[in-house]
């Protein structure tokens, strides 16, 4: 399983850390408030190992792993999606937002998916291969399909964050 | 042979039924509902496999391939009624049947024209997984 350094763990270096510090100090002053506050924070690292192991698990099929011909998934997008993972979770302490687990699957070019449901039937689909930097995306909010918008982001950013994940929950 | 019951066209009223495997991460329970995954719907041709229930005799657990997994359930029209429009293509979506010795009742999600890539059944297999319903939910 992979191990993180729960209450100190920084993904992005200080970023995380800062963040914590500066919530800690300034809006969660009394003890109790900064047990709550690490409570919830380990909480979440806990989500996001859970996560991690997953993927290493996925990393374990073999080709046709679903019986249907599918591809092996491959390192290179298991890697990227390591990184997209604990990148998403440090953007969502940079952008004060929920960090809420995606749940994890393959496709069958061997890409993996990861999927977020939010309100209003909303759900975004993202899908990430062997190109660094690189993912594929899907919005969804109803059941037409012509409605689904698709794209491509580079550099997964704050901005492509917060637009994203505020579209999800709003 | 009933119509129904033909080799050669699937109803529009007829239901389809697909297996759904956890283990692939085709499905998740969360607060006692279950969410079932676009990848639920995975198909390396890009053409779905489902089996039809009145060759299965209206009997779900005949479509389960896992005690863990759980079966959904389709409409043939409401699949039929989808099209998806991608770079000027109009695709349109029909269910075939595709039976095999193994399996009769086996049939297929198909477009017209074929799909020039994957960025059209991506939405297919969203629309496949919101539409479904679950069935039969997984022997725990």
């Amino acid at each position: 399983m992979t191990q993180l350094a729960h209450a100190n763990y920084s993904p992005y270096n200080t970023e995380f850390n800062q963040q914590v510090t500066f919530g800690l100090s300034s809006s969660h002053s009394s003890n109790n408030d900064e047990n709550i506050y690490k409570i919830y924070i380990n909480s979440k690292i806990s989500e996001l190992e859970s996560c991690l192991t997953k993927l290493n698990h996925i990393k374990n099929y073999q080709n046709n792993w679903d019986g249907y011909n599918a591809k092996q998934p491959g390192q290179l997008a298991i890697n990227n999606t390591q990184n997209l993972l604990k990148r998403i979770f440090s953007l969502s302490y940079d952008a004060s937002m929920n960090w809420s687990s995606p749940y994890i699957s393959a496709d069958s070019e061997g890409n993996i998916v990861l999927e977020w449901w939010g309100i209003n039937n909303k759900k975004i689909t993202l899908y990430v291969g062997a190109k660094e930097n690189y993912i594929e995306y899907l919005k969804s909010s109803n059941d037409k399909i012509n409605e689904m918008e698709d794209g491509e982001i580079q550099n997964f950013n704050l901005n492509c964050y917060v637009e994203l994940f505020s579209w999800l929950n709003r | 042979m009933h119509l129904s019951q033909s080799n050669s066209f699937v109803e529009d009223e007829e239901i389809l039924y697909r297996s759904v495997r956890l283990a692939d991460g085709g499905y998740k329970l969360e607060n006692g509902v279950y969410q079932i995954s676009s990848s639920a719907f995975n198909d390396r041709n890009m053409q779905p496999s489902v089996d039809r229930a009145q060759l299965k005799n209206n009997n779900p657990e005949q479509s389960r391939k896992s005690k863990t997994d759980c079966v959904v359930s389709l409409k043939t029209l409401e699949i039929r009624n989808e099209t998806i429009e991608r770079n000027e293509i109009n695709y349109i979506l029909d269910v075939k049947p595709d039976p095999t010795d193994e399996n009769p009742a086996h049939a297929i999600v198909v477009p017209s024209p074929e799909y020039k890539n994957e960025k059209a059944f991506r939405k297919v297999k969203e629309r496949l997984a919101r539409i479904a319903t679950v069935t039969l939910t997984p022997i725990k």
